[in-house]
């Protein structure tokens, strides 16, 4: 049986401790944290510019691992460094990218696709919080329709983000490579697709969305209920690619999911939300999980 | 703090080396708070719950029970939403 069914499963070390600079509250640092629960101490943490940097704030680290920071471009090819390092000296060990989705989706895009194509060795988690955040909520390609961001701001003449977000997922399995989605809200879901991810020989790719008070705009405790309303709604679909064969993790059946503004309610991002935004969103997220039930699981041109 | 390091590392090498968790030693988000979440142990069924959503490394697992760390905790009380008992409550700082 897979490993990690129940939350007393989780081992009791803690390798990322107290004392990181992220907000209170803070999906990206959870992530971390439970990532690191299942690669164990024996990992080398590669973190692209972004939020996460913030626990690389020399002389401190609140991390029992090493930690390298690259560049926002190139997590990836920092890794494969490590990993060509790594063989020379004769040494197994865990690489862990941990880049946020601008890092990912965006500017380090091409390093990242490069490492997956040439299928070298490494666990690559993108912690998702639907912005550039750190440089205070900027738009990515992984940013939802109609949010608020400080360059997709809503007025007279714009509704907010006026595009789809990015399946970077899919995208990522067409590589050929191990790939899955996951969320904060559901620890041991993440943690299983991890540790297929480690266990894959090449890149493995999470796309992990995090609650991230600061940029969406809610009370730090609310943020699990959020990330579990994305999937619990059908806007954050749970799947895992491997050898180019996508599988739905989680479908309650058709007419199941809760209503979209669930998960958009409650979030500062989408305040300035009309019914008919809604209506749309709801149109879009129908229409994708109407695909996924027929069996046309890469089809996305058609909405 | 830098010259406590100081003693301790050569900074004229200039090698970019910290000590494991140093943080933990000099970064104390306690101050952060505003609520204080508090556990209470009579109810908890000590399902690890609030252990695995902690997510600044605030609770400990020590003898089968959760122990928050309270010169870390920075009170977002993500443990009490997710207790399925709903035995963590809150208390105002400052008070
Ligand atoms: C080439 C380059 N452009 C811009 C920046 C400034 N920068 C630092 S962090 C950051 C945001 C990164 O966003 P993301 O990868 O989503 O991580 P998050 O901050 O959201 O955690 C940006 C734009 C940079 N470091 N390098
Ligand atoms: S802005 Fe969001 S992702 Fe960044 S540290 Fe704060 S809560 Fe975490
Ligand atoms: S309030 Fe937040 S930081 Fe403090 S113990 Fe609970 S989950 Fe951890
Ligand atoms: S979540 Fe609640 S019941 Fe479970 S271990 Fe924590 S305090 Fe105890
Ligand atoms: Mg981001």
């Amino acid at each position: 049986m897979a490993k990690y069914q129940k939350f007393k499963d989780i081992p009791d070390e803690n390798l990322l401790e107290g004392g990181s600079f992220s907000c209170a509250g803070c999906g990206g640092e959870l992530g971390l944290k439970l990532a690191l629960k299942v690669l164990g101490e024996d990992t080398i943490v590669v973190n692209a510019s972004g939020c996460m940097t913030l626990l690389s704030n020399w002389p401190t680290s609140p991390l029992k691992v090493p930690f390298i920071h690259s560049a926002i471009e190139n997590a990836a090819s920092t890794a494969t460094g490590i990993r060509h390092a790594l063989k020379a000296l004769n040494r197994e060990m865990n690489i862990l990218c941990y880049a946020g989705d601008g890092a990912t989706y965006d500017i380090g895009f091409q390093s990242l696709s490069g490492a997956a194509s040439r299928g070298d060795d490494m666990v690559y988690v993108c912690y998702n919080n639907s912005c550039f955040g750190n440089t205070g909520n900027q738009w990515s390609t992984a940013t939802p329709k109609f949010a608020r961001t400080t360059t997709s701001p809503p007025g007279s003449e714009s509704h907010g983000n006026a595009l789809s977000r990015k399946d970077m997922a899919k995208i990522m399995g067409a590589h050929g490579c191990y790939s899955a989605t996951a969320s904060t809200a559901l620890p041991l879901d993440f943690m299983r697709k991890v540790e297929k991810a480690r266990k894959y020989k090449g890149l493995g790719f999470v796309d992990l969305l995090v609650n991230c008070p600061t940029n969406w705009g809610f009370e730090p405790k609310e943020g699990i209920d959020i990330v579990m309303k994305a999937v619990f709604t059908g806007i954050w679909p749970l799947y895992e690619v491997e050898n180019g064969m996508m599988t739905i993790n989680y479908d309650p059946g058709p007419g199941k999911f809760q209503p979209v503004k669930n998960f958009l309610k409650g979030q500062q991002r989408f305040r300035h939300l009309t019914k008919k935004d809604i209506a749309e969103i709801q149109k879009d997220v129908d229409k994708e999980w109407e695909l996924y039930r027929g069996g046309k699981y890469w089809q996305t041109d058609e909405y | 703090m830098t010259k406590d390091l100081k003693q301790k590392y050569d900074f004229e090498k200039g090698i970019p080396i910290m000590p494991a968790n140093a943080s933990a030693k000099y970064n104390k988000t306690s101050s952060w708070r505003l609520w204080k979440p508090i556990i209470d142990h009579s109810k908890c069924i000590k399902c690890k719950t609030c252990f695995a959503y902690c997510p600044h490394g605030a609770i400990s697992w020590i003898n089968g029970k959760p122990k928050i760390d309270y010169t870390f905790c920075k009170g977002c009380l993500i443990c009490a939403e997710v207790c399925p008992v709903k035995c963590i409550g809150k208390e105002k700082e400052g008070n």
